[in-house]
C-alpha cells in the first residue's frame, strides 16, 4: 500500500518534472497580474470602477474619449480634435471615424450623449457625477454622427482634461448595466463573448481595433494574487508577464532580476497627511507651519518610498509639473517649527493622533517616518493603525489627523477634490472663500498663462495655510519579462493601457 | 444506541446551525461599512449609496431581513449574492469542487506524512533517526500555516524553480495543470496536519511495541514488518484516527489561508471574499457550510473513538 502510494507519487513529480517547459505556456495569451481579485464583485460597467481588478478588466473592454498623458495634458483618443467658445462654455468635439464597437456597429456621438447622460444618471450611483457636474444632460446634442456639441453650466475651460475621468469610458447608445454583466460591448483592444466572474478575465483580440496593428496579441488574461510573494515569484518563474502597481518593497526585488524590467511613471500618486484646521491643536496656523517644517522630504522618499517617487511642496501639484508654485523643495527646520510652536503656545511640544492603515501600503512607512522626524521638534506623535478593509470607511473623512493618498490628477481636479469648501471629501476641513475664488476665476480663464498664475497663487496659498502635508509622490510601478514590451505606467493609476503590449 | 447517539447529534447540529447562522447575521450587522460603500467605493456619494441600498432591500430592519432569508433557506433557495446579483448556487458549485478536491490530495498526502515518520521514529527508538525526525516535527508543529506556505512557495518557486507560483485554475485547466497547482497547496495543509498525528503515533507505537502480543508475534518468528504492520499498528492507531477527524476540522479554516496564499480559486477564499464585501448572504451560506464541515467532522472522530473501542461499544450490552 506505501509503496503503490509512493511510487505514483514519483512518476507524478517526474511528469511534471519533464513538461517544465510548459510553465512559459505555448498558448500566446499575455498575462496580466494586479494586486488584488474579488470572486464576486466583478464590475464591467465603467461607472462602478473602484477597485484594481475593475480597473484592469474595464480599460481592457472599454474607452474614452481623451487620456491624459503624463504632464496631465489631454490626448485624442476616441475624440479626435475638440475647441471651444470664447467663452468656455460650448465645446465641439469631433469624433474618431472608423471605430467600431465589438458588435460591429459604427462608434458614433449617439452613443456619446448616452454614455454621459449614464454618468449623470442619480440613480446610476456614478463618481463622476459630482467632478462632470456642471454638464447638463439637456445639453448634450449629437449635431451628427461624429460631431458632439456640449454646453456647460458654467465656462469650463478644461472640459477636455474632465472627460477623462475613469468613468467616462464609453459604452454603446441604449445598453443597461444588466446588459453589460452580461455582454459588454466596447471599443477597446479586447472584447469578451460572455462575461461570467471567474478567478480569471480572458479577453480576445478585438479584430475591428482602430489602432493600426493592435493589439499585437490574440489573447489577454488578467488575474490578481494578494500575495505579494506569490506575485513576485509568479513573474520572476515566468508564469506572468506583467505586473502592475507594485509597491516599492516589491520592486526592491525585481530591479536586480536580469530577465524583469521594472518601469515607474515620472510622477505619481499624493501621499498626504491630513489635518482638521478646524479643530485644536491644528487650528493655529503657527502650529500647521511647524508640522510641515520638520519633514524632510528627500529622506521620505528614498526611505518611505524606496527612492521610487519625488519630494512634494505641501500642495498636490508636483514640484517638476510647469503649474507649480515653486520648483525648489523645502527645506526641514526643526528650530524654526520649535519656535513657531513656542509662539503658538506649546513651548515644551505637541502630542497627537495620527491615523493610518496598511490598505495602501506606502502610507505607513511615510507615517513612520514623519513620527521619527517631528520627534525631534518636540512633536509626540502617536500613531494608531487601524484595519485596512474599514479604513476608508470609518477613518479617513472622520478623524482629526490621517494619512491618505490621492492618484495623479491635472492640477485644476488636484486642487479641487480635497480643498474646496464644497469639495466631497474635505480632509482638511479647509473652507476659504478666497481659495475658492481664486480657483473658478481660474477655472473661467481662458488665457493659458493667465490660468496657470493664478493656479500658482492658489497652490501658495494653500501650502503655506492650509492642512494638508505632502511629503512626496509615490510613482507607479511596474514590471514586466525582458521578452515583453510596449506597456508603461501612468502617473494616474487609472490611466491603464493594454494595447499595444506584447511579448515575444 | 449508535442510532439513537447520531440521532441525537444530528438534532445538536441543526441547533447549533440555527444559532451560527444568527450570530454571524448580527455579526456583519456591527462590521463598519456595508455592501453598498464597498461595491460603489469610497468616492461614491450617500445619495448613491442609499439607492443602492434600496436596490437591495437593505433598508429594511435586520431583523426582518434576517427571518426573510431563513424562510428562504428552510425552503431550499439559498438566495444571491448582493454584490454580483449572482444565484448563490451557481457560485457555490465549483469552488466547493475545487476546495473538495484540495482537501482530498491534502488528506491523500497526510496520511503518508503522517505514517512514514512515526513508523521509522518507532523503530529506531532512541538513535539518531528518532532524534532527528523528532525536531523536524517539532520545528514544523511550531510554524504557522501562513508561514509555512510562503516558505514552501519560495523554496518550490524561487530558490527551485520546479513548480507555479499560483494556483489559479480555471475551468479550461487540464490534468496536468492540476497536478502542478495543488502539489504547494496540499503539501502545506498535509504537513499542518500530520506532524501533530505524527508525533501521537509515534509514542503510542512505541508503547505497543511493548505489549505482550507484539512480544508474541515477535517469539513466533514473524518477520519485523508482518509485527508492525499487522500487529502493532492498528492498536497504535486509534487515538491518532481521533486527532485525524479533529484534523479535518482544520481543513475547514486552515483552507482559507492556503487559498489565499496560492490564489487557488475555492471555497475559502469565496467566504473571505463575502466578509470583506459584506455580502450578508453569501457569508451566511459560506460561514453555514462550513459550520457543518465542522459538525460532521466532530462526529465522525467521536464514532470512530465509540466503534474502534469495544469496551464503549459493550457498555450498554
Amino acid at each position: 500500500m506505501k509503496k503503490l502510494r509512493a511510487s505514483a507519487l514519483i512518476t507524478g513529480m517526474v511528469a511534471a518534472l519533464s513538461s517544465m517547459p510548459a510553465l512559459a505556456q505555448s498558448e500566446k495569451c499575455l498575462r496580466v497580474v494586479g494586486t488584488d481579485w474579488a470572486s464576486e464583485q466583478q464590475s464591467v460597467d465603467p461607472l462602478i470602477n473602484n477597485h484594481v481588478a475593475d480597473l484592469m478588466r474595464l480599460t481592457t473592454i472599454y474607452e474614452k474619449l481623451v487620456e491624459l498623458d503624463n504632464g496631465y495634458q489631454p490626448i485624442p483618443v476616441l475624440a479626435e480634435s475638440w475647441e471651444s467658445d470664447a467663452g468656455g462654455s460650448v465645446w465641439t468635439f469631433r469624433l474618431r471615424k472608423g471605430v467600431k464597437w465589438h458588435d460591429g456597429r459604427d462608434f458614433t456621438a449617439k452613443d456619446v450623449v448616452w454614455t454621459l447622460k449614464r454618468v449623470l444618471d442619480p440613480k446610476l450611483e456614478s463618481g463622476a457625477a459630482a467632478t462632470l457636474s456642471m454638464l447638463d444632460p439637456e445639453k448634450l446634442e449629437a449635431v451628427d454622427d461624429h460631431t458632439i456639441r456640449i454646453t456647460t453650466k458654467s465656462p469650463t475651460v478644461e472640459l477636455p482634461i474632465l472627460l477623462s475621468s475613469k468613468y467616462t469610458a464609453m459604452v454603446p447608445d441604449g445598453m443597461s448595466r444588466e446588459m453589460m454583466q452580461k455582454k459588454p460591448v466596447g471599443t477597446g483592444p479586447y472584447m469578451v463573448d460572455e462575461f461570467v466572474p471567474g478567478p480569471k478575465f480572458l479577453a480576445k483580440r478585438n479584430p475591428n481595433y482602430w489602432k493600426p496593428g493592435m493589439p499585437k496579441a490574440s489573447c489577454i488574461e488578467l488575474s490578481g494574487i494578494t500575495e505579494s510573494v506569490a506575485r513576485v515569484a509568479a513573474l520572476q518563474s515566468g508564469q506572468v508577464d506583467l505586473l502592475i502597481f507594485l509597491e516599492p518593497s516589491a520592486t526592491a526585488t525585481l530591479r536586480n532580476d536580469p530577465n524583469i524590467k521594472v518601469m515607474n511613471s515620472p510622477g505619481g500618486s499624493v501621499m498626504t497627511l491630513s489635518m482638521w484646521v478646524d479643530t485644536p491643536p491644528f487650528d493655529k496656523p503657527q502650529v500647521r507651519q511647524a508640522m510641515k517644517l520638520v519633514v524632510d522630504r528627500q529622506k521620505m522618499v528614498e526611505a518611505a518610498l524606496l527612492g521610487i517617487g519625488s519630494p512634494g511642496n505641501d500642495n498636490p501639484v508636483p514640484p517638476n509639473s510647469p503649474d507649480a508654485y515653486r520648483t525648489d523643495i523645502v527645506p526641514r527646520d526643526v528650530e524654526k517649527a520649535k519656535q513657531l510652536l513656542k509662539e503658538a503656545g506649546h513651548p515644551d511640544g505637541l502630542s497627537v493622533d495620527l491615523y493610518t492603515s496598511d490598505s495602501i501600503s506606502t502610507m505607513v512607512p511615510i507615517a513612520q517616518l514623519y513620527q521619527q522626524m517631528a520627534a525631534d521638534a518636540g512633536i509626540k506623535v502617536n500613531i494608531i493603525m487601524s484595519p485596512a478593509d474599514s479604513y476608508w470607511n470609518e477613518i479617513w473623512l472622520k478623524r482629526p489627523f490621517i494619512t491618505s493618498t490621492w492618484g495623479g490628477r491635472p492640477t485644476a481636479e488636484a486642487l479641487s477634490i480635497a480643498y474646496l469648501s464644497k469639495a466631497q471629501f474635505p480632509e482638511t476641513h479647509w473652507y476659504r472663500t478666497d481659495y475658492d475664488e481664486l480657483i473658478a476665476k481660474a477655472n473661467g480663464t481662458v488665457d493659458a498663462a493667465e490660468r496657470r498664475k493664478i493656479f500658482q497663487q492658489a497652490q501658495k496659498l494653500l501650502a503655506e495655510e492650509g492642512g494638508v502635508i505632502v511629503p512626496a509622490f509615490a510613482s507607479v510601478s511596474a514590471a514586466m519579462r525582458k521578452t515583453c514590451s510596449g506597456y508603461e505606467p501612468n502617473n494616474n493609476v487609472n490611466n491603464n493601457d493594454f494595447s499595444g503590449f506584447h511579448c515575444d | 444506541m449508535i442510532l439513537r447517539l447520531v440521532g441525537l447529534r444530528f438534532v445538536t447540529a441543526a441547533l447549533t446551525l440555527l444559532c451560527v447562522s444568527a450570530i454571524v447575521f448580527a455579526a456583519v450587522e456591527i462590521l463598519p461599512g456595508d455592501v453598498a460603500s464597498n461595491v460603489l467605493g469610497q468616492f461614491s456619494s450617500e445619495t448613491a449609496r442609499a439607492a443602492l441600498r434600496e436596490q437591495l432591500h437593505l433598508d429594511q430592519p435586520a431583523l426582518q431581513r434576517y427571518f426573510l432569508w431563513l424562510g428562504n433557506v428552510l425552503q431550499g433557495d439559498l438566495g444571491i449574492a448582493l454584490s454580483s446579483r449572482r444565484s448563490i448556487a451557481d457560485i457555490l458549485w465549483p469552488r466547493i469542487t475545487n476546495t473538495l478536491i484540495l482537501s482530498g490530495v491534502a488528506v491523500l498526502l497526510y496520511i503518508p506524512l503522517a505514517l512514514l515518520p512515526a513508523v521509522a521514529q518507532a523503530l529506531n527508538r532512541n538513535r539518531p533517526l528518532d532524534h532527528a525526525l523528532s525536531a523536524v516535527t517539532l520545528v514544523l508543529a511550531s510554524i504557522p500555516d501562513f508561514l509555512l506556505a510562503l516558505l514552501l512557495l519560495i523554496l518550490f518557486v524561487v530558490v527551485l524553480p520546479l513548480l507555479p507560483a499560483v494556483s489559479i485554475v480555471t475551468p479550461s485547466t487540464d490534468f496536468l495543470g492540476w497536478f502542478k497547482a495543488l502539489i504547494l497547496p496540499a503539501t502545506t495543509l498535509a504537513i499542518v496536519m500530520a506532524v501533530y498525528a505524527a508525533r501521537m503515533l509515534r509514542d503510542n507505537l512505541i508503547e505497543v511495541l511493548e505489549a505482550p502480543h507484539v512480544l508474541m508475534a515477535r517469539l513466533r518468528g514473524f518477520p519485523e514488518w508482518r509485527v508492525m504492520w499487522i500487529h502493532a499498528l492498528p492498536n497504535a492507531i486509534v487515538p491518532t484516527l481521533n486527532v485525524t477527524a479533529l484534523n479535518f476540522t482544520y481543513l475547514a479554516g486552515g483552507v482559507v489561508i492556503v487559498e489565499k496564499v496560492f490564489g487557488f480559486p475555492g471555497f475559502g477564499s469565496l467566504m473571505i471574499d463575502a466578509i470583506r464585501f459584506r455580502d450578508v448572504p453569501l457569508v451566511e451560506i459560506t460561514v453555514l457550510i462550513a459550520s457543518c464541515v465542522y459538525i460532521f467532522a466532530n462526529l465522525l472522530a467521536d464514532l470512530a473513538a465509540i466503534l474502534l473501542n469495544p469496551k464503549l461499544r459493550q457498555a450498554r450490552a
